[in-house]
């Protein structure tokens, strides 16, 4: 029996590999990040580098030489005349904004071409003069507009007999651009990382521009002209996407192909601004927390999928303080409007019911006083994809940090609505850690139910917009006790026009007993209405009827208010978007709210005891 | 990229014939005798494997794997539907439509526009139109019924995840909406994931619908199915594909023209577009009107248009075999396209040299 063995091997083998051919799952990749076999990051403000800041002075030059747009160098004598041509050309010239800043849009020559026969075979072409006659096409790209415009010039008559604006076209760059992206790409820090922190012994360009194709790179979000300079080195592959309208890098993506073989298959998963964006920020912010620990205070933070930016399991000098704050929607209603506006959730950019979602990372940023550190930021923009034109939003999510322990969660609307009535109500969640926390309503006058001063909030209940502030700006205290020792205690300052693009918060508040099912622990879809302008925001609905005790732990819901205002030189809640150095920015007009969380000494908080019960 | 291939191969691989399997496996040097042992043992150790693989792929919904490859143009199936009768003396002309994409309305409408001034100037609803939702797809059929799918649009008020998995019917005569199917899923819509229905196709060959869901799909991992529902004598679920996101879905005919509006085709299908990338699949449907193998990749529209990474939400086959895809940017969230991006179409063409479908135009 010499071939029982091998034959009982093949035999178990191939029923191994039989039963081990059960499909997948699924016929085509997810693409998303949990389990992709690339690496990515984002790129966030970073100074310009060398050779941007010599691009810029080129740009610079020719303004100051009142070019209308960048021409192009070392042309043949009959290309160099038609881009003369066209550049002069008195359409152009009318066309072209000029931004308050007195800069033009950048428009920069991409390439000079004889006209093809194709261009000019129509009889009704304007270009039919060409068939006898020398035309070239001259390709320019208006980078405040993100189009390219073409203009045909007949050399033997000098002059343009078309122009043609052409939207959501990938156009050809000009060697002069394929180099600048490529050297900035080459020396960001991120492609360094991705080579390992090694500088790159050599880099073999597979692509330094990209057109409309299907590995085309495109930025979505940014509506900017970008390309993709890829990069070999050993068995790692690197994407770079270039920002050529900022004159930036957006992200970096990277594999180890493991050979070079591999990379042309890998070479069709080329990123895409929104692909990059959302793949880092899905995996990283998304899937699991990101510790934070600075200034005496320690948490996590992480996205949600409706409810922002929340964070939790926050301490400042080892005392846990909150369970968990987050924004659970943004109202937005429109006065001259009955019923008309939107209930938006802000969260992940993907598996998620938002509808504001992020484009970049959460940011940390120093707060600084007088020139010193004082405290940090930690700070999510949400956007909508045509912001900052009508309709559109863009939401910010902050949290500050102060060394000296205080907080103040705020939300602010950058605009842009849908007209000059609207109001934004965000919701803010915010919730004590543990126990023994009594919260006080500051009254300044005397009445049936309260005295003078701070009085006790037992039980589960509402608080009008608006209401009255002691000396010190409180209208609330809560302080936590534990055995009749007050363990720490803290004012609740509500906006009243003291914080940076704050005109005032007129704020709806709730208390609400912590931790009942389906209350906001956990994630809440939608809230409330989105039109309703009075205590009817949604946390109304957890105030049980009859109210319960706060006595083992309650939410605070913080419901600010702000109108948006258009008129110039008081815009409020408002952007719109402006030709500056050349190409559109939004000006931004926040309208940011959020109560401050100031600690009280130990003793002081003791001594504001609740004086009546309510 | 690698991946996605590495799991199309393993796909293909899959089909593979008993007989074939038996001819193909090699014998090793020995007599006759043995030889014949040896080969009815192994035959048999490969029998019970294929039939445990068989037992396996069966539980995932994949039968078989037909390489599937287009012979002509293809035609719709869905010329016999007919308009429903519920317009009648509520003051439309001619223009009248439905529409479930009006911002101000809540569910599906029958409206006109001024086609002057493009503003919608009259729109009705039956009172039973706005109860459910939001909705999305919708399809009429012979009858002209119409079906209609929900879906939320901005936020989940009026769309509770838990009640997305629905199939709704409108009365071709009186209006009256009313729910005709709870659709299985793989998982409920939830906060992460709020849809469920995304495209519907009626077939008029077998008056049924094909319905895609994407219902418990998680970032890595596509749970969504494609329905076969049948409509009568009860509306029920009658053939299905697992763990494929689909949107837009068309069934198909191709190989020959319709006779007598019944397509004698030698080959039909479904168009099915991704819910996750721009492409567009096609799957075989057997003779027997049930689900042939797994889809395959047929074209894309990764790339091209404004924003170049749109999904395909609808597919209509044009009477040429032509194909309209209408985009819309999808993420699996509830972020609206913006207006100036909304409603890029784009077109296909048949290459009966190539045999395959070609990019002729995007339109906005």
């Amino acid at each position: 029996m010499p071939h029982f063995p091998s034959k009982l091997a093949v035999a178990v083998t191939l029923l191994a590999l039989l039963i081990g051919c059960k499909p997948e799952a699924s016929t085509h990749d997810a693409a998303q990040t949990g389990s992709n076999v690339f690496k990515q990051t984002l790129v966030g403000a970073s100074p310009d580098g060398k050779s941007v800041l010599a691009y810029r002075a080129l740009l610079q030059a020719s303004q100051a030489r009142g070019e209308f747009a960048l021409a192009l160098e070392n042309l043949s004598v009959s290309a160099a005349k038609a881009q003369a041509i066209a550049l002069g050309h008195e359409v152009l010239r009318q066309r072209v904004p000029v931004g308050a800043d007195g800069i033009p849009a950048r428009l920069e020559v991409l390439s000079v071409d004889r006209l093809r026969e194709s261009d000019f075979s129509d009889p009704n072409s304007p270009n039919r003069s060409c068939k006898n006659s020398e035309c070239q096409r001259v390709d320019l790209y208006d980078f405040s507009s993100s189009r390219m415009l073409s203009a045909v010039v007949n050399l033997q008559t000098e002059t343009v007999l078309s122009w043609r604006a052409l939207a959501g076209q990938q156009p050809e760059i000009p060697e002069r651009l394929t180099r600048l992206a490529i050297e900035m790409a080459q020396s960001s820090p991120e492609v360094l990382e991705a080579l390992g922190g090694s500088a790159p012994e050599s880099f073999e360009v597979l692509m330094a521009n990209t057109k409309t194709s299907l590995n085309g790179t495109r930025c979505e979000r940014s509506q900017h002209l970008c390309v993709a300079p890829t990069f070999v080195q050993g068995n790692i592959a690197i994407w770079a996407i270039v920002d050529l309208t900022d004159l930036k890098l957006v992200g970096v993506q990277w594999t180890e192909h493991g050979q070079i073989g591999a990379l042309s298959d890998s070479m069709a998963a080329v990123p895409s601004e929104q692909s990059l964006s959302d793949a880092v920020i899905m995996e990283r912010y998304c899937e699991r927390n990101t510790e934070l620990a600075k200034l005496g205070w320690r948490l996590d933070y992480m996205l949600t999928a409706s409810d922002g930016l929340q964070i939790s399991g926050v301490q400042f000098n080892g005392r846990p303080l909150l369970t968990s704050v987050k924004l659970v929607d943004w109202h937005v209603n429109y006065s001259e409007r009955e019923g008309f506006g939107y209930a938006d959730a802000v969260g992940c950019p993907s598996f998620s019911s938002a509808a504001v979602i992020p484009f970049q990372a959460p940011q940390i940023a120093d707060l600084i006083e007088a020139g010193l550190v004082v405290g940090f930021r930690l700070q999510q923009e949400f956007r909508s994809v045509g912001w900052p034109g009508p309709c559109n939003y863009s939401y910010l999510q902050s949290y500050d940090f102060y060394q000296d322990g205080r907080f103040r969660p705020s939300a602010a609307s950058i605009g842009a609505g849908c007209g000059n009535d609207g109001t934004y109500r965000p919701l803010l969640r915010i919730e004590p850690a543990g126990a023994g926390w009594a919260l006080q309503e500051y009254s300044p006058i005397k009445t049936p139910s309260s005295d003078i001063g701070f009085n006790a909030v037992s039980h589960e209940r509402w608080f009008a917009a608006n209401g009255a502030v002691d000396a010190a700006g409180a209208r609330f205290t809560l302080e936590q006790s534990q055995a009749g020792q007050v363990l720490q205690g803290f004012q609740i300052v509500p906006g009243r026009g003291q914080f940076e693009n704050s005109r005032g918060d007129f704020e709806y508040v709730y208390a609400t007993a912590s931790a009942a099912a389906g209350e906001g622990a956990d994630e809440l879809p939608t809230l409330g209405s989105c039109c309703n302008t009075d205590y009817r925001q949604g946390p109304e609905q957890f105030i049980n009827q009859p109210a319960e005790s706060l006595a083992k732990g309650l939410v605070i819901w913080y419901v600010p208010q702000m109108k948006n205002e258009l008129t110039a030189g008081r815009e409020y809640c408002w952007a719109y978007p402006v030709l500056e150095n050349g190409v559109l920015k939004p000006k931004r007009y926040p309208c940011e709210a959020g109560p401050m969380f100031v600690p009280m000494p130990v003793q002081l908080a003791a001594s504001a005891a609740p004086s009546k019960m309510p | 990229m690698s991946k996605k291939k590495n799991r199309q191969n393993s796909g293909t691989a899959k089909p593979v014939n008993p007989e074939t399997v038996l001819a193909a496996a090699p014998l090793q040097a020995g007599s006759k005798r043995s030889k014949a042992l040896w080969g009815i043992a192994l035959a048999l150790v490969l029998l019970a494997a294929l039939a445990a693989g068989m037992a396996a792929w069966q539980s995932t919904g994949v039968k078989s794997a037909p390489v599937f490859s287009l012979e002509s143009a293809l035609s719709a199936r869905n010329s016999c539907r007919r308009p429903p009768t519920f317009f009648n003396g509520k003051g439309f002309g001619r223009g009248v439509s439905l529409s479930t994409a009006e911002r101000d309305l809540i569910g599906i409408a029958a409206v006109e526009f001024d086609p002057k001034t493009k503003q919608r100037s009259h729109y009705w609803q039956h009172p039973s139109w706005s109860k459910f939702g939001q909705f999305s797809a919708f399809t009429l059929d012979r009858q002209g019924d119409v079906y209609v799918i929900p879906a939320p649009r901005v936020n989940l008020a009026d769309n509770p995840p838990a009640l997305q998995n629905r199939l709704y019917r409108i009365d071709a005569s009186t209006g009256e909406l009313q729910l005709v199917l709870k659709f299985p899923v793989a998982a409920p819509a939830s906060a992460r994931n709020p849809y469920a229905g995304m495209g519907l196709s009626y077939d008029c060959n077998t008056h049924s619908l094909w319905l895609s869901s994407v219902a418990g799909s998680e970032p890595a991992r596509e749970r969504g199915k494609i329905l076969k529902i049948q409509l009568e004598p009860t509306v029920s679920v009658v053939d299905q594909l697992d763990d494929i996101d689909g949107f837009g879905i068309a069934v198909f005919s191709a190989g020959s023209q319709l006779q007598a509006g019944v397509s004698a085709a030698s080959q039909q299908g479904l168009l099915i577009a991704s819910a996750r990338q721009g492409s567009v699949l096609l799957q075989a449907i057997g003779e027997d009107g049930r689900l042939q193998g797994r889809p395959v990749a047929m074209l894309s529209i990764a790339g091209i248009g404004p924003l170049g990474n749109d999904r395909v939400r609808k597919i209509d086959i044009g009477r040429s075999g032509e194909l309209l895809l209408h985009g819309t940017s999808f993420n699996f969230n509830l972020a609206q396209p913006s207006a100036q991006h909304a409603g890029v179409k784009y077109r296909f063409a048949w290459d009966s040299a190539t045999r395959r479908y070609q990019f002729v135009e995007w339109l906005q």
